[in-house]
């Protein structure tokens, strides 16, 4: 694949992430990619838990979480991020894809759930639109 | 054999001791769809004597809701499917007695005589709810272990896939202009994964369907807006190819079931017909409405296969061209994978080829529904692209 395939000018994403997934490989490679190619400011948490603390703390615009993690899943933590941001957009990283989830996430008020391994630019393309889907419900 | 009699000039009786040593039960039949002979087997399978079969149409042991999945030249006005080559159905066989039983039947044409003798052989395939309690248990088991795996292996098979995904795509964008062996070796790189994630995804998939756990969105889908897009995805490739791909749809064709997985349907079918028709070839979709029914063909005019190859292909890593370039081998599961949605989908596959270099046509039957359509969610232009350059690889 030559080089200039990579269309930097569509995948510039202006804000500050909260990325969760406990697979420290995981979570230190898609943060690098929104961070090195999409330009996102990011911040990472290894849990549930310390993703709600740091959401407690930080200034953050966007939740970006894995679904299983030990403890608090991903369904969870956005039930809990979203009693402390009301409007709060969150994206969903998954192995399972399955309707029953995509119901369960859709509840929770996930407004997309990307299949693992995410592409990037699908990623960046859904974390644009649930921001976008937030501004206008605003 | 006294109606066969009736039959001049169909000499029936050569093929008597071939039909008798099969172990399935097997028909032959002339080319209005009558049987003119049969086997021991048969009679037992069936609780009809053979003086109950033969003169009789083979549409007499096929449940009347199905009878139009029959290829039969009474049914479709279409000798040609029948003339040549082979076909494989799956359907359901009712006894004289009213019951029936699941089975999968080939249909092939035998000899040389005009008008052409068709052989069917009908495979019984096993019912599991005629298992003894402890049988039962054991395969609830073994059921709920292959469904905890098939969890298991979802997520640790692609966890490893995010990163590698990842730092590939940030390596490239370190690596811009840089001399060609790396740019070469990133390109290695990049394709294996996305082999290995199809793999697994089929694999999966595969896995899915054994276990009877694929899971399906039951809502009303347009197929002629499906058929219509799947050709366009294909478009680009097969103008590089120098290939004629033509598409002609109905309109309004809708079926009851998920879209994404219908597109899969196509995407495999599509892929199989442009990945084994030579340049200047052609490959042909159409998609018709007919009694309830949609049936959708592809037609292609390569490389084709023989009968023995056409008898494997619903079986699971079966690659039927082994003399493929690694790059372009597949899972051998696409078919497998396409089968088992058509299945859940209540409809039925077909795959005849009329011998190596003759071409291949498949034929997918869907019930419709009067149901409208929710408005599909199209692929982006970018999506298409992605798809797209996948192909390229791929063929």
């Amino acid at each position: 694949m030559p080089p200039q395939d990579q269309s930097e000018n569509s995948t510039r994403l202006d804000k500050r992430i909260l990325l969760v997934d406990d697979d420290p490989d995981t979570l230190t490679s898609v943060g690098d990619a929104l961070r090195v190619l999409a330009g996102a400011d990011v911040v990472t948490a290894t849990s549930g838990a310390d993703a709600l603390i740091k959401l407690g703390r930080e200034k953050l615009e966007v939740l970006v979480t894995d679904y299983r993690m030990p403890g608090m899943d991903g369904i969870e933590l956005c039930a809990k991020a979203r009693k402390m941001i009301r409007r709060l957009p969150i994206v969903m990283i998954t192995a399972f894809n399955s309707d029953d989830l995509q119901d369960q996430a859709a509840r929770a008020g996930i407004c997309e759930v990307i299949p693992k391994p995410p592409d990037l630019e699908d990623l960046v393309a859904a974390i644009r639109d649930c921001c976008q889907a937030a501004a206008a419900g605003a | 054999m006294a109606l066969a009699a009736a039959w001049p000039r169909v000499d029936v009786d050569v093929y008597q001791g071939t039909l008798e040593a099969m172990p399935d039960p097997a028909m032959l039949l002339d080319s209005n769809g009558q049987i003119v002979a049969t086997n021991a087997v048969a009679e037992r399978a069936v609780g009809w004597p053979r003086s109950g079969l033969v003169g009789q149409r083979l549409a007499k042991l096929v449940p009347e809701a199905l009878r139009d999945r029959l290829p039969l030249p009474q049914h479709n006005g279409d000798g040609e499917a029948l003339g040549a080559g082979l076909t494989r159905l799956d359907l359901r066989i009712q006894r004289k007695d009213g019951t029936e039983f699941p089975a999968e039947m080939s249909l092939g044409r035998v000899g040389d005589q005009r008008p052409p003798l068709v052989l069917a052989v009908i495979h019984e395939i096993a019912d599991k709810a005629q298992s003894g309690p402890a049988e039962v248990q054991r395969l609830k088991e073994m059921a709920e272990f292959r469904a905890r795996f098939l969890n298991m292996a979802a997520h640790e098979l692609k966890t490893p896939l995010t990163p590698i995904r990842m730092q590939i795509q940030i390596l490239q964008s370190y690596l811009q202009n840089q001399p060609e062996n790396v740019t070469r070796s990133m390109g290695i790189l990049k394709r294996s994964v996305e082999r290995l994630h199809t793999l697994i995804e089929d694999v999966l998939d595969a896995a899915r369907i054994q276990a009877a756990r694929l899971r399906m969105r039951q809502e009303p889908v347009s197929l002629t807006d499906t058929v219509r897009e799947a050709v366009e995805t294909y478009a680009a490739v097969a103008q590089e190819l120098d290939l004629r791909l033509t598409v002609d749809v109905d309109a309004e064709v809708t079926v009851v079931g998920d879209r994404g997985r219908l597109m899969q349907v196509l995407n495999n079918l599509l892929s199989n017909a442009i990945k084994f028709t030579p340049a200047r070839g052609e490959v042909q979709v159409h998609l018709r409405r007919s009694d309830g029914w949609a049936v959708l063909e592809v037609r292609d005019s390569g490389r084709g296969m023989t009968m023995e190859q056409v008898g494997r292909l619903f079986q699971p890593f079966t690659q039927v061209h082994a003399d493929l370039e690694a790059t372009q081998k597949g899972t051998g599961l696409g078919l497998y994978i396409t089968k088992g949605i058509v299945d859940q989908h209540g409809g039925t596959i077909a795959i005849a080829s009329r011998g190596e270099g003759a071409g291949t046509r498949v034929a997918v039957r869907l019930p419709t529904t009067t149901q409208r359509a929710v408005a599909p969610e199209p692929h982006s232009p970018r999506r298409r692209q992605q798809l797209s350059e996948r192909l390229r690889e791929m063929v």
